[in-house]
Protein backbone atom coordinates (compact mmCIF):
# COMPACT_ATOMS: atom_id res chain seq x y z
CA UNK A 1 0.00 0.00 0.00
CA UNK A 2 1.39 3.51 -0.95
CA UNK A 3 -0.01 6.98 -0.33
CA UNK A 4 -0.99 6.75 -3.95
CA UNK A 5 -2.32 3.66 -3.80
CA UNK A 6 -5.77 2.87 -5.66
CA UNK A 7 -8.32 3.56 -2.83
CA UNK A 8 -10.64 1.43 -1.35
CA UNK A 9 -14.19 2.77 -1.21
CA UNK A 10 -13.80 2.34 2.83
CA UNK A 11 -11.35 4.74 2.31
CA UNK A 12 -13.26 7.75 1.36
CA UNK A 13 -15.46 7.23 4.20
CA UNK A 14 -12.95 6.82 6.44
CA UNK A 15 -12.15 10.23 5.46
CA UNK A 16 -15.63 11.95 5.29
CA UNK A 17 -15.94 10.00 8.94
CA UNK A 18 -12.82 11.77 10.48
CA UNK A 19 -12.90 15.13 8.77
CA UNK A 20 -16.49 16.15 9.82
CA UNK A 21 -15.60 18.71 11.87
CA UNK A 22 -12.89 21.85 11.18
CA UNK A 23 -11.86 24.55 13.82
CA UNK A 24 -13.13 27.67 14.27
CA UNK A 25 -11.46 30.43 12.06
CA UNK A 26 -12.23 32.70 15.13
CA UNK A 27 -10.73 29.81 17.84
CA UNK A 28 -7.64 29.93 15.23
CA UNK A 29 -7.38 33.32 15.24
CA UNK A 30 -7.66 33.77 18.36
CA UNK A 31 -5.15 31.37 19.61
CA UNK A 32 -2.80 32.61 17.11
CA UNK A 33 -2.50 36.16 18.89
CA UNK A 34 -1.71 34.60 21.88
CA UNK A 35 1.20 32.34 20.38
CA UNK A 36 2.36 35.98 19.12
CA UNK A 37 2.25 37.35 22.27
CA UNK A 38 3.97 34.49 24.27
CA UNK A 39 6.68 35.15 21.41
CA UNK A 40 7.11 38.66 21.27
CA UNK A 41 7.21 38.09 25.21
CA UNK A 42 10.20 35.44 24.64
CA UNK A 43 11.71 37.49 21.82
CA UNK A 44 11.97 40.29 24.36
CA UNK A 45 13.50 38.19 27.04
CA UNK A 46 16.26 37.28 24.92
CA UNK A 47 16.94 40.86 23.68
CA UNK A 48 17.33 42.70 27.27
CA UNK A 49 14.18 44.58 26.50
CA UNK A 50 11.71 45.66 29.34
CA UNK A 51 8.89 42.62 29.59
CA UNK A 52 6.51 41.28 32.10
CA UNK A 53 7.62 39.11 34.26
CA UNK A 54 6.64 36.53 36.70
CA UNK A 55 7.81 35.42 40.06
CA UNK A 56 8.52 32.46 42.15
CA UNK A 57 6.70 29.87 41.82
CA UNK A 58 5.33 30.20 38.54
CA UNK A 59 7.64 28.39 36.22
CA UNK A 60 5.51 29.66 32.80
CA UNK A 61 4.92 33.10 32.07
CA UNK A 62 1.14 34.28 32.39
CA UNK A 63 0.35 33.45 29.06
CA UNK A 64 1.61 29.79 29.90
CA UNK A 65 -0.10 29.68 32.96
CA UNK A 66 -3.54 31.32 31.37
CA UNK A 67 -3.05 28.26 28.63
CA UNK A 68 -2.57 25.71 31.15
CA UNK A 69 -5.71 26.43 32.86
CA UNK A 70 -7.44 25.96 30.00
CA UNK A 71 -8.70 27.94 27.06
CA UNK A 72 -11.32 29.80 27.33
CA UNK A 73 -10.67 32.66 24.58
CA UNK A 74 -14.28 31.99 23.16
CA UNK A 75 -15.59 33.48 26.00
CA UNK A 76 -13.49 36.13 27.19
CA UNK A 77 -13.32 38.03 24.16
CA UNK A 78 -9.91 40.07 23.30
CA UNK A 79 -6.79 39.05 24.62
CA UNK A 80 -5.48 42.63 24.79
CA UNK A 81 -4.48 42.19 28.65
CA UNK A 82 -5.73 45.22 29.94
CA UNK A 83 -4.23 44.85 33.78
CA UNK A 84 -1.93 47.39 34.78
CA UNK A 85 1.50 45.44 35.09
CA UNK A 86 2.50 47.23 38.85
CA UNK A 87 -0.85 45.41 40.67
CA UNK A 88 0.23 42.22 39.06
CA UNK A 89 3.60 41.92 39.86
CA UNK A 90 2.63 43.38 43.32
CA UNK A 91 0.31 39.98 43.40
CA UNK A 92 3.15 37.88 42.42
CA UNK A 93 5.84 39.34 44.68
CA UNK A 94 3.06 39.07 47.74
CA UNK A 95 2.46 35.12 45.82
CA UNK A 96 6.19 34.52 46.42
CA UNK A 97 6.16 35.75 49.90
CA UNK A 98 3.28 33.57 50.51
CA UNK A 99 4.71 30.49 49.18
CA UNK A 100 8.28 30.72 50.57
CA UNK A 101 5.88 31.23 54.39
CA UNK A 102 4.59 27.86 53.44
CA UNK A 103 7.28 26.20 53.08
CA UNK A 104 8.96 27.62 56.34
CA UNK A 105 6.06 26.89 57.79
CA UNK A 106 5.94 23.02 56.71
CA UNK A 107 9.61 22.25 57.38
CA UNK A 108 9.21 24.08 60.81
CA UNK A 109 6.38 22.03 61.40
CA UNK A 110 8.38 18.77 60.17
CA UNK A 111 11.04 19.22 62.00
CA UNK A 112 9.48 20.20 65.34
CA UNK A 113 6.86 17.60 65.26
CA UNK A 114 8.48 14.87 63.45
CA UNK A 115 12.12 15.60 63.70
CA UNK A 116 13.20 16.40 66.75
CA UNK A 117 11.23 14.06 68.79
CA UNK A 118 12.29 11.69 66.32
CA UNK A 119 16.09 12.41 67.19
CA UNK A 120 15.12 12.36 71.00
CA UNK A 121 13.31 9.11 70.69
CA UNK A 122 16.38 7.33 68.86
CA UNK A 123 19.01 8.71 71.37
CA UNK A 124 19.96 6.40 73.80
CA UNK A 125 21.27 8.81 76.47
CA UNK A 126 18.27 9.83 76.42
CA UNK A 127 16.46 7.52 79.03
CA UNK A 128 18.91 8.41 81.21
CA UNK A 129 17.92 12.21 81.70
CA UNK A 130 15.01 13.64 83.88
CA UNK A 131 14.78 17.63 84.52
CA UNK A 132 15.83 18.94 87.40
CA UNK A 133 14.93 22.22 89.08
CA UNK A 134 18.11 23.04 91.65
CA UNK A 135 15.61 24.99 93.62
CA UNK A 136 13.72 21.66 94.68
CA UNK A 137 17.36 19.79 95.22
CA UNK A 138 18.35 19.26 98.41
CA UNK A 139 22.01 18.60 99.35
CA UNK A 140 22.69 14.79 100.22
CA UNK A 141 25.98 14.68 102.20
CA UNK A 142 26.58 12.75 105.79
CA UNK A 143 28.17 16.01 106.44
CA UNK A 144 26.79 19.20 107.60
CA UNK A 145 29.23 22.00 106.60
CA UNK A 146 27.54 24.48 105.58
CA UNK A 147 29.84 26.88 108.02
CA UNK A 148 32.72 28.02 105.57
CA UNK A 149 36.33 27.42 106.00
CA UNK A 150 39.17 29.86 105.44
CA UNK A 151 41.62 29.02 103.04
CA UNK A 152 44.00 31.24 102.34
CA UNK A 153 41.95 33.64 103.34
CA UNK A 154 39.96 32.90 100.94
CA UNK A 155 35.91 31.95 102.34
CA UNK A 156 34.79 28.83 100.65
CA UNK A 157 31.34 27.74 101.44
CA UNK A 158 30.52 23.72 101.00
CA UNK A 159 27.75 21.92 100.65
CA UNK A 160 24.82 24.63 99.59
CA UNK A 161 21.93 24.32 98.21
CA UNK A 162 21.10 26.62 95.19
CA UNK A 163 18.93 28.87 97.62
CA UNK A 164 21.75 29.13 100.00
CA UNK A 165 24.38 29.71 97.65
CA UNK A 166 22.77 32.54 95.22
CA UNK A 167 22.94 34.77 97.88
CA UNK A 168 26.33 34.80 98.97
CA UNK A 169 28.02 34.41 94.98
CA UNK A 170 28.52 37.53 93.17
CA UNK A 171 27.45 36.08 89.94
CA UNK A 172 24.25 34.40 88.62
CA UNK A 173 24.93 30.57 89.50
CA UNK A 174 24.16 28.54 86.19
CA UNK A 175 21.93 25.30 86.82
CA UNK A 176 21.35 22.22 84.61
CA UNK A 177 18.04 21.28 83.10
CA UNK A 178 18.68 17.99 83.37
CA UNK A 179 20.77 15.64 85.31
CA UNK A 180 20.80 11.87 85.19
CA UNK A 181 18.41 10.12 86.77
CA UNK A 182 18.45 9.05 90.66
CA UNK A 183 22.09 10.83 90.63
CA UNK A 184 21.63 12.67 94.15
CA UNK A 185 22.75 16.33 94.52
CA UNK A 186 26.18 16.62 96.64
CA UNK A 187 25.82 20.29 97.24
CA UNK A 188 27.98 23.30 95.74
CA UNK A 189 31.22 24.79 96.87
CA UNK A 190 31.34 28.43 96.53
CA UNK A 191 34.82 30.29 96.65
CA UNK A 192 34.76 33.88 97.79
CA UNK A 193 36.59 34.44 95.09
CA UNK A 194 33.95 33.70 92.63
CA UNK A 195 34.12 30.04 91.56
CA UNK A 196 31.29 28.13 91.97
CA UNK A 197 30.89 24.27 91.91
CA UNK A 198 27.83 22.30 92.10
CA UNK A 199 29.06 18.85 92.02
CA UNK A 200 26.34 15.31 91.35
CA UNK A 201 27.14 12.07 92.21
CA UNK A 202 24.93 8.57 92.82
CA UNK A 203 26.15 6.51 95.60
CA UNK A 204 26.28 3.44 94.20
CA UNK A 205 29.15 0.49 94.39
CA UNK A 206 30.79 1.96 91.34
CA UNK A 207 30.06 5.34 91.89
CA UNK A 208 30.11 8.03 89.00
CA UNK A 209 30.56 11.38 89.76
CA UNK A 210 29.85 14.84 88.12
CA UNK A 211 30.94 18.18 88.49
CA UNK A 212 30.30 21.39 87.28
CA UNK A 213 32.46 24.30 87.91
CA UNK A 214 31.58 27.42 86.96
CA UNK A 215 34.64 30.47 87.63
CA UNK A 216 33.84 33.83 86.84
CA UNK A 217 36.84 35.05 84.88
CA UNK A 218 37.04 38.91 85.73
CA UNK A 219 40.30 39.10 84.07
CA UNK A 220 42.03 36.10 85.56
CA UNK A 221 43.51 34.05 83.27
CA UNK A 222 41.70 31.02 81.72
CA UNK A 223 44.73 28.98 82.19
CA UNK A 224 45.26 29.68 85.38
CA UNK A 225 41.54 28.29 86.12
CA UNK A 226 42.23 25.00 84.21
CA UNK A 227 42.09 21.93 85.58
CA UNK A 228 45.89 20.79 84.69
CA UNK A 229 45.86 18.18 81.65
CA UNK A 230 48.40 15.41 81.61
CA UNK A 231 51.01 15.05 79.20
CA UNK A 232 50.67 13.29 75.31
CA UNK A 233 46.17 13.87 76.08
CA UNK A 234 44.54 14.24 72.24
CA UNK A 235 42.49 17.59 72.93
CA UNK A 236 39.42 17.48 70.82
CA UNK A 237 37.57 20.30 69.44
CA UNK A 238 33.81 20.31 70.11
CA UNK A 239 31.35 22.79 69.81
CA UNK A 240 29.10 23.61 72.82
CA UNK A 241 26.25 26.47 72.88
CA UNK A 242 27.93 27.97 69.96
CA UNK A 243 31.13 28.58 70.95
CA UNK A 244 34.53 26.19 70.93
CA UNK A 245 35.38 23.91 73.65
CA UNK A 246 37.89 21.31 74.24
CA UNK A 247 36.77 17.54 75.20
CA UNK A 248 39.82 14.99 76.98
CA UNK A 249 39.51 11.63 78.03
CA UNK A 250 41.45 9.49 79.73
CA UNK A 251 42.82 7.77 82.46
CA UNK A 252 45.59 10.46 83.31
CA UNK A 253 44.16 13.60 81.45
CA UNK A 254 44.07 15.50 84.18
CA UNK A 255 46.28 15.87 86.69
CA UNK A 256 44.39 16.38 90.07
CA UNK A 257 40.97 17.09 90.99
CA UNK A 258 40.76 20.16 93.41
CA UNK A 259 38.65 19.75 96.64
CA UNK A 260 38.62 21.97 99.73
CA UNK A 261 39.07 20.22 102.73
CA UNK A 262 39.45 20.63 106.34
CA UNK A 263 41.02 18.34 108.69
CA UNK A 264 41.74 18.14 112.36
CA UNK A 265 41.35 21.99 112.21
CA UNK A 266 43.64 22.18 108.65
CA UNK A 267 42.34 23.91 106.07
CA UNK A 268 43.42 23.75 102.13
CA UNK A 269 42.93 22.81 98.71
CA UNK A 270 43.17 19.03 98.21
CA UNK A 271 44.55 17.93 94.90
CA UNK A 272 43.40 13.99 94.69
CA UNK A 273 45.46 12.15 92.41
CA UNK A 274 43.44 10.32 89.50
CA UNK A 275 44.15 6.75 90.01
CA UNK A 276 44.88 4.56 86.95
CA UNK A 277 42.19 2.16 85.75
CA UNK A 278 42.26 -0.69 83.44
CA UNK A 279 39.44 -1.20 80.73
CA UNK A 280 37.60 0.01 78.02
CA UNK A 281 36.09 3.48 79.08
CA UNK A 282 37.95 6.26 80.63
CA UNK A 283 38.54 7.01 83.99
CA UNK A 284 37.96 10.63 83.62
CA UNK A 285 36.08 12.94 80.93
CA UNK A 286 36.41 16.57 80.96
CA UNK A 287 34.29 19.18 78.66
CA UNK A 288 35.40 22.80 79.39
CA UNK A 289 34.20 25.82 77.59
CA UNK A 290 34.11 29.94 77.88
CA UNK A 291 30.03 31.27 77.96
CA UNK A 292 29.20 34.62 79.31
CA UNK A 293 32.15 35.25 80.85
CA UNK A 294 32.60 32.18 82.38
CA UNK A 295 34.81 29.00 82.46
CA UNK A 296 32.68 26.00 82.46
CA UNK A 297 34.41 22.46 82.86
CA UNK A 298 32.28 19.21 83.39
CA UNK A 299 34.18 16.49 84.63
CA UNK A 300 32.66 13.45 84.56
CA UNK A 301 34.74 10.67 87.03
CA UNK A 302 34.73 6.84 87.75
CA UNK A 303 33.62 4.19 86.26
CA UNK A 304 29.86 3.44 84.54
CA UNK A 305 27.69 2.16 87.16
CA UNK A 306 24.84 -0.04 87.18
CA UNK A 307 21.29 0.57 87.79
CA UNK A 308 18.43 -1.86 89.40
CA UNK A 309 17.87 -3.32 86.10
CA UNK A 310 21.26 -3.44 85.65
CA UNK A 311 21.53 -1.26 82.58
CA UNK A 312 24.62 0.30 82.07
CA UNK A 313 24.82 4.17 82.52
CA UNK A 314 28.53 5.82 81.44
CA UNK A 315 28.51 9.14 81.63
CA UNK A 316 30.02 10.30 78.14
CA UNK A 317 30.96 12.77 75.88
CA UNK A 318 27.68 13.64 74.29
CA UNK A 319 25.79 13.41 77.90
CA UNK A 320 28.13 15.63 79.26
CA UNK A 321 27.70 18.04 75.92
CA UNK A 322 23.18 17.48 75.95
CA UNK A 323 24.20 18.34 79.81
CA UNK A 324 26.04 21.22 78.99
CA UNK A 325 23.48 22.60 76.57
CA UNK A 326 20.91 22.34 79.20
CA UNK A 327 23.02 25.22 81.65
CA UNK A 328 20.72 28.24 82.09
CA UNK B 1 4.98 21.60 -3.50
CA UNK B 2 6.37 18.07 -3.18
CA UNK B 3 6.44 16.10 0.07
CA UNK B 4 10.05 16.32 0.65
CA UNK B 5 9.91 20.31 -0.24
CA UNK B 6 7.15 20.37 2.42
CA UNK B 7 9.18 18.50 4.82
CA UNK B 8 12.43 20.49 3.79
CA UNK B 9 10.08 23.73 4.26
CA UNK B 10 9.05 22.50 7.64
CA UNK B 11 12.59 22.10 9.03
CA UNK B 12 13.47 25.28 7.49
CA UNK B 13 10.15 26.79 9.43
CA UNK B 14 11.11 25.31 12.37
CA UNK B 15 14.54 26.29 12.35
CA UNK B 16 13.21 29.86 12.34
CA UNK B 17 11.07 29.39 15.38
CA UNK B 18 14.09 28.40 17.36
CA UNK B 19 16.16 31.16 16.52
CA UNK B 20 13.12 33.86 17.03
CA UNK B 21 9.99 32.41 18.60
CA UNK B 22 7.81 34.70 16.41
CA UNK B 23 8.29 32.51 13.46
CA UNK B 24 6.34 29.54 15.28
CA UNK B 25 3.52 31.51 13.95
CA UNK B 26 3.90 30.25 10.44
CA UNK B 27 3.83 26.54 11.42
CA UNK B 28 1.27 27.03 13.55
CA UNK B 29 -1.21 28.22 10.80
CA UNK B 30 0.22 25.34 8.58
CA UNK B 31 -1.07 22.92 11.52
CA UNK B 32 -3.24 23.89 13.36
CA UNK B 33 -6.58 22.73 11.86
CA UNK B 34 -5.29 19.22 11.42
CA UNK B 35 -3.99 18.95 15.14
CA UNK B 36 -7.65 20.78 16.06
CA UNK B 37 -9.42 17.66 13.58
CA UNK B 38 -6.82 14.85 15.46
CA UNK B 39 -7.78 16.01 18.86
CA UNK B 40 -11.57 16.64 18.22
CA UNK B 41 -12.20 12.98 16.89
CA UNK B 42 -10.98 11.93 19.71
CA UNK B 43 -13.05 13.78 22.74
CA UNK B 44 -15.83 15.20 20.31
CA UNK B 45 -16.03 18.00 22.56
CA UNK B 46 -15.50 21.56 20.59
CA UNK B 47 -14.50 23.52 23.79
CA UNK B 48 -12.10 20.54 25.37
CA UNK B 49 -10.62 19.96 21.81
CA UNK B 50 -10.32 23.90 21.50
CA UNK B 51 -8.66 23.27 24.95
CA UNK B 52 -6.26 20.51 23.97
CA UNK B 53 -5.24 22.19 20.96
CA UNK B 54 -4.14 25.07 22.73
CA UNK B 55 -1.87 22.92 25.23
CA UNK B 56 -0.50 21.54 22.37
CA UNK B 57 1.12 24.46 20.44
CA UNK B 58 1.98 25.90 23.43
CA UNK B 59 3.65 22.99 24.42
CA UNK B 60 5.20 22.92 21.11
CA UNK B 61 6.05 26.36 21.04
CA UNK B 62 8.07 25.81 24.70
CA UNK B 63 10.04 22.96 23.33
CA UNK B 64 10.65 23.87 19.97
CA UNK B 65 14.47 24.44 20.73
CA UNK B 66 13.87 19.85 21.26
CA UNK B 67 13.14 19.59 17.72
CA UNK B 68 15.44 17.75 15.83
CA UNK B 69 14.90 17.74 12.27
CA UNK B 70 16.08 14.43 11.70
CA UNK B 71 12.15 13.89 11.85
CA UNK B 72 9.07 15.37 10.34
CA UNK B 73 7.69 18.73 11.91
CA UNK B 74 4.35 16.58 11.58
CA UNK B 75 5.05 13.65 13.27
CA UNK B 76 6.44 15.94 16.25
CA UNK B 77 3.19 18.16 16.68
CA UNK B 78 0.95 15.18 16.56
CA UNK B 79 2.71 13.09 18.56
CA UNK B 80 2.72 15.94 21.27
CA UNK B 81 -1.39 15.96 20.34
CA UNK B 82 -1.41 12.25 20.94
CA UNK B 83 0.21 12.57 24.17
CA UNK B 84 -1.47 15.92 25.36
CA UNK B 85 -5.14 13.92 24.45
CA UNK B 86 -4.25 10.61 26.34
CA UNK B 87 -2.95 12.89 29.22
CA UNK B 88 -6.21 14.19 28.91
CA UNK B 89 -8.03 11.19 29.39
CA UNK B 90 -5.82 9.84 32.21
CA UNK B 91 -6.09 12.59 34.35
CA UNK B 92 -10.03 12.89 33.47
CA UNK B 93 -9.76 8.84 34.54
CA UNK B 94 -12.61 8.22 32.04
CA UNK B 95 -12.33 6.81 28.29
CA UNK B 96 -14.33 8.43 25.95
CA UNK B 97 -17.02 6.20 24.06
CA UNK B 98 -15.44 6.46 20.89
CA UNK B 99 -18.38 4.82 19.36
CA UNK B 100 -20.50 7.38 20.27
CA UNK B 101 -18.39 10.09 19.56
CA UNK B 102 -18.44 8.62 15.92
CA UNK B 103 -22.05 8.18 16.02
CA UNK B 104 -22.45 11.91 17.07
CA UNK B 105 -20.25 12.88 15.12
CA UNK B 106 -22.34 11.73 11.89
CA UNK B 107 -25.28 13.79 12.94
CA UNK B 108 -22.95 16.94 12.57
CA UNK B 109 -21.48 16.30 8.87
CA UNK B 110 -22.32 18.32 6.51
CA UNK B 111 -23.36 15.34 3.71
CA UNK B 112 -25.54 15.14 0.84
CA UNK B 113 -28.87 14.44 2.53
CA UNK B 114 -28.65 10.62 1.08
CA UNK B 115 -29.42 8.41 3.83
CA UNK B 116 -27.31 5.51 2.00
CA UNK B 117 -24.60 7.03 2.72
CA UNK B 118 -25.07 8.14 6.59
CA UNK B 119 -26.36 4.71 6.65
CA UNK B 120 -22.92 3.05 5.65
CA UNK B 121 -20.87 5.66 7.81
CA UNK B 122 -23.28 4.44 10.86
CA UNK B 123 -21.97 0.99 9.89
CA UNK B 124 -18.53 1.96 9.55
CA UNK B 125 -17.98 4.34 13.25
CA UNK B 126 -19.44 0.79 14.48
CA UNK B 127 -16.83 -1.17 13.15
CA UNK B 128 -14.22 1.50 14.05
CA UNK B 129 -15.29 1.52 17.48
CA UNK B 130 -14.69 -2.22 17.96
CA UNK B 131 -11.24 -1.96 16.74
CA UNK B 132 -8.30 -1.47 19.36
CA UNK B 133 -6.96 1.96 20.49
CA UNK B 134 -3.82 1.13 18.16
CA UNK B 135 -5.69 0.67 15.40
CA UNK B 136 -7.76 3.83 15.53
CA UNK B 137 -4.82 5.63 16.15
CA UNK B 138 -3.83 4.86 12.95
CA UNK B 139 -6.79 5.74 11.56
CA UNK B 140 -7.07 9.04 13.23
CA UNK B 141 -3.69 9.84 11.88
CA UNK B 142 -4.34 8.97 8.37
CA UNK B 143 -7.21 10.64 8.41
CA UNK B 144 -8.16 13.16 10.52
CA UNK B 145 -4.17 14.47 10.53
CA UNK B 146 -3.66 13.67 6.77
CA UNK B 147 -0.27 12.33 7.70
CA UNK B 148 2.03 10.27 5.57
CA UNK B 149 2.91 6.62 6.35
CA UNK B 150 6.49 7.81 7.87
CA UNK B 151 5.28 10.38 9.84
CA UNK B 152 2.79 8.25 11.29
CA UNK B 153 5.26 6.26 11.78
CA UNK B 154 7.78 8.28 13.84
CA UNK B 155 4.24 9.09 16.03
CA UNK B 156 3.60 5.63 16.65
CA UNK B 157 6.84 4.36 16.99
CA UNK B 158 6.96 1.80 14.03
CA UNK B 159 8.95 1.52 10.70
CA UNK B 160 6.70 3.36 7.43
CA UNK B 161 6.60 -0.13 6.05
CA UNK B 162 5.23 -1.63 9.13
CA UNK B 163 2.09 1.17 9.49
CA UNK B 164 1.55 0.97 5.79
CA UNK B 165 1.47 -2.87 5.98
CA UNK B 166 -0.61 -2.35 9.16
CA UNK B 167 -3.28 0.12 7.14
CA UNK B 168 -3.38 -2.10 4.38
CA UNK B 169 -5.14 -5.00 6.29
CA UNK B 170 -7.06 -2.62 8.41
CA UNK B 171 -8.64 -0.76 5.40
CA UNK B 172 -9.09 -4.25 3.87
CA UNK B 173 -10.45 -6.10 6.52
CA UNK B 174 -13.32 -3.01 6.84
CA UNK B 175 -13.88 -2.75 3.58
CA UNK B 176 -14.53 -6.55 3.40
CA UNK B 177 -16.77 -6.22 6.88
CA UNK B 178 -18.58 -3.24 5.32
CA UNK B 179 -19.40 -5.55 2.39
CA UNK B 180 -21.05 -8.30 4.50
CA UNK B 181 -22.91 -6.20 6.19
CA UNK B 182 -24.78 -4.45 3.48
Amino acid sequence: MSDDEQRLPVDDLLRDLFQAESADPQFLAQLGIRLDQHAEHIAAQKSGRPMRRWWLGMSHSPDAVEHRNGYAGRNRGTFVDTQPVKPRIVQRILRGVVDIAGVVGLLTVFAWFILIPALELTRPAHHYFEPVDMNDREVVSDVELHQPIIINGEKVYRNLTLEEAEPIAAFDIYQPEIILRDWWFNGIVLSQSGAASASFYRFGLHGQELRLWQVALDGTSTEDLKYPIGPDVEVQTVQVNGTIGEYVEGDRVIQYVIMPYSINDELGWQGFGIVPTQGDKPEIRLLRWEQNGFLFSLIAIGLPSRFSDEHEVFLDKRMLIEIARSLK
Amino acid sequence: MSEDDHLMDDHALAAAAQADPRQFRVLYERYAGRVFGYIFVRVHDRPTAEDLTAQVFLKGFENIDRYQPSGSFAAWIFTIASNTTRSYYRKAAAQFPLDESLDAMIDDIDLPQQMERREELSRLASLVAKLDEDRRELLRLRYASELTFAEIGEVVGKTEGAVKMALHRLLHDLQAKMEVRA
